[in-house]
């Protein structure tokens, strides 16, 4: 037999490599440049500076350039809340968006922050070039594997006095490194044109406010920021207007002329916006803020679109970008009416937090997409025309990505002109885009008969299960473009979404399993269910009480459907592995491997 | 201007990584981007990436960390690529062919737990041995000849290694 590295070799390939040292040479000088350009007015002379010294030397010793930095200097970049941006392989670690491990150090020479699991306060100092953290105090919550791997991680490093290396001419991100252990953080900022565009709307806030700040029904906040410095907002009841800037990742507001309507809790928010909060990119979409300040926070979606209404409106729109649910991946939707656009927000998870765009129907129809997890997802851009069908066309974004690991939705409105009657939205035959196919691959853009959303039941565990172990309590969700049936199974394996887990909803499945039903056939009142074998990611699940919930989950999922009385399942088309491994023995009646 | 020793380093590496790559995520184009983004990490910090002992590691660990983040969770592509899988094997046309012996290997490789992968990779085909694979894993050396033992019965069990492979492989240092 032919040896295994021959093997490889041959797998490998010996086509010539599509890229060049000059392409990675031009890719580092784009970054360089990107940087470069986005300094802001504040860190203006560092980076002339920098760039002076930068042109005088060898550009491979560029960052050497910029990480010699005196102590005062190191203390003065390090000042302020950085986020966590590479780990390098931690075994059994993976950074997740939902808790993003992240360091403030305040001037005033404390710090705090969060390592993944746990938050800490103590007190920072540059020593030389390395980071003394004396008297850190953190608090002893356990969390998921992944997380406390991370945390153990980023403790033994700060723990370790690690060497802080500045990677950038303008401070915003860093390195600390002890060793081989290393991990980089960002500063999370945003800049002046990032703002200019849209109007800003309140969606969230916490309940640190006197009133409801995303309650759209007493009227969210929200802030238009001018290009020449002008800013406009209202408040609950208020409007006002005034001068605008961001200076040093603050957002600044001057010269604050308002009407004086009396609101509980206005004077609150006034207070907080003219304090000077952080301003943040936030989530997934470059479409999102968080503000900070004052012990508080506000979240502020971007809305950009008049919904079309316009004549100059561009005959394909993206009316809103947002992360997605885990449960969402591959999904299509479509609304050519106002009735259908709410439902379609609501199967989005986006009600109640972005305010339903307003569309002329008359003129549009709307789509909605969801692409998965990515590190740099691929942004929607375009739509192709060929004869009746739209295909979408994606573009990975230049340079590297602002806000990566979160699935995506994308919401366009389209003209009729672009998008008439009978128009079909497909997908291109692209394996790059294979995962965008585990929902329907192709649905008509006008909904027809046979073509609505179907309500399906899909059963999750209580978190708290108690004695009996097969308790379930139903989720509705709706299912467009499949099998019912089939489509209630793919939303079970993905697991609960997040809005579900809230409100004490628990599974084995999970976003690990998303996508491995294999198929689904029912035969005379039995479905015979084939999934990929998942029996590895879920380990807990072969206990007694962990398959008593898997299969009451599975169970009443399925047995909701006309006809289907009760379920067999296989392990990719094996009914004895699946059943092995929860420790039982297969149905009498179950197929044969090989007749599948 | 640019430092020939990071070019020199990027020349002589950059078929190699895409060839470890493609091997890890069973997708050339997928690998160019990631290789060449690994390549672009190194430059930018050659500074420090030139000292090290093996910045060939370094890089290697660079390129797999954004390997994993890429197809962080994705339970779903495991599924595409057992589709692919699946597809190659009842192929019968294109059995024989080497394009699709070759897809035939990437998909058995790609179907390896991802330790067992970076190590069957790091070692069968970049070379490296027990001791400069546990560096770039950031693991112990027994775990990586656990991992190679592992790897190698999983891919016997797919035709794809031998018995004598697995004598001698396994322990070599």
């Amino acid at each position: 037999m032919t040896e295994l590295h021959e093997l490889l070799e041959r797998a490998a390939g010996d086509e010539p490599v599509g890229f060049t040292t000059v392409d990675v040479e031009r890719r580092v000088r784009r970054r360089t440049s990107r940087r470069r350009a986005g300094a802001g007015a504040a860190a203006a002379a560092l980076v002339v500076l920098g760039l002076a010294t930068w042109i005088s030397v060898d550009r491979t010793d560029e960052r050497r350039v910029a990480t010699a930095p005196t102590s005062d200097r190191l203390e003065d970049v390090l000042v302020g809340e950085w986020v966590i941006n590479d780990l390098g392989i931690v075994p059994g670690g993976a950074i997740s968006p939902r808790w993003l491990p992240t360091l403030t150090f305040e001037p005033d020479g404390t710090v705090n922050g969060s390592l993944g699991c746990n938050t800490f306060g103590g007190m920072w100092a540059i020593e030389g070039s390395r980071l003394r953290l004396p008297e850190r105090i953190s608090t002893t919550a356990g969390c998921e594997d992944d997380r406390m791997a991370v945390e153990r991680h980023l403790d033994e490093l700060l723990n370790d006095g690690p060497n802080v290396t500045v990677l950038d001419e303008v401070g915003r991100s860093i390195e600390l490194r002890s060793g081989e252990r290393f991990a980089t953080f960002r500063k999370p900022v945003v800049e002046v044109s990032d703002l200019v565009e849209g109007h800003w709307v309140a969606t969230d806030g916490g309940d640190d406010w006197p009133f409801d700040v995303a309650n759209g029904r007493t009227g969210r906040p929200s802030l238009h920021f001018s290009p020449d410095g002008a800013v406009e907002g209202t408040s609950v009841c208020n409007g006002f207007s005034g001068k605008w800037d961001v200076e040093e990742g603050r957002l600044v507001v001057r010269e604050v002329g308002m009407t004086y309507a009396r609101c509980q809790g206005e004077e609150e928010f006034w207070d907080f916006v003219r304090g000077s909060p952080q301003v943040w990119w936030w989530d997934i979409s470059p479409d999102r803020l968080i503000l900070r300040g004052e012990g508080r926070w506000l979240e502020l979606t971007r809305t950009v679109s008049d919904g079309g209404n316009s004549e100059d409106t561009p005959a394909f729109e993206v009316l809103h970008t947002d992360r997605a649910t885990d449960g969402h991946i591959g999904m299509l939707g479509a609304a050519t009416d106002e009735a259908a656009l709410s439902e379609l927000w609501e199967a989005l998870g986006l009600t109640g937090s972005v305010p339903v765009p307003s569309v002329d129907f008359e003129r549009r129809v709307v789509v909605a997409i969801v692409i998965p997890d990515n590190a740099c997802p691929p942004e929607l851009v375009d739509v192709v025309v060929e004869g009746s069908t739209l295909m979408p066309v994606f573009q990975q974004p230049d340079g590297p990505c602002r806000l990566p690991l979160w699935p995506k939705v994308y919401v366009v409105s389209m003209s009729h002109e672009l998008a008439p009657p009978g128009s079909m939205w497909r997908y291109p035959d692209d394996p790059e885009l294979e995962l965008l196919r585990h929902g329907p691959r192709e649905i008509p853009i006008w909904p027809s008969a046979g073509n609505d959303l179907d309500l399906v039941e899909v059963h999750f565990s209580p978190e708290s299960l108690g004695d009996d172990c097969s308790a379930t309590r139903p989720v509705q969700r709706r299912v467009r473009g499949v099998d019912p049936l089939e489509g209630a199974l793919w939303i079970l394996v993905g697991g609960p979404s997040p809005h579900e887990q809230e409100a004490g909803l628990h599974s084995a499945f999970s976003f690990q399993t998303y996508g491995m039903l294999r198929s689904v056939v029912v035969e005379g009142g039995v479905a015979h269910v084939d999934f990929d074998d998942f029996s590895s990611l879920l380990p807990n699940a072969s206990t007694s009480c962990g398959s008593a919930a898997l299969l009451s989950s599975l169970g009443r999922t399925v047995t909701q459907f006309d006809g289907v009385e009760r379920a067999i399942y296989y392990f990719e088309g094996s009914a004895s592995a699946f059943y092995e491994w929860l420790q039982s023995a297969a149905p009498p009646d179950a197929r044969p491997s090989s007749g599948w | 201007m640019t430092d020939p020793t990071v070019a020199e380093f990027c020349e002589r590496l950059r078929g190699r990584l895409v060839g470890s790559l493609t091997l890890f995520c069973g997708d050339r184009a997928v690998a160019e981007e990631l290789a060449q983004e690994a390549l672009a990490r190194a430059w930018e910090r050659w500074s420090s990436v030139g000292q090290m002992a093996s910045p060939e590691a370094w890089t290697y660990r660079t390129a797999l960390n954004l390997a994993r983040s890429r197809f962080r969770r994705r339970a779903a592509e495991r599924r595409a690529n057992r589709r692919h899988s699946g597809r190659f094997a009842s192929s019968g046309n294109d059995e024989g062919s080497d394009a699709a012996a070759s897809l035939a290997i990437r998909a058995a490789v790609a179907g390896l737990p991802p330790r067992q992968r970076a190590v069957i990779v790091a070692r069968f085909y970049l070379g490296l041995d027990v001791a400069d694979t546990a560096t770039a894993l950031d693991c112990a050396q027994g775990t990586v000849k656990a991992a190679t033992h592992a790897a190698i019965q999983n891919l016997r069990a797919a035709g794809l290694a031998d018995e004598h492979e697995h004598a001698s492989e396994v322990d070599r240092t």
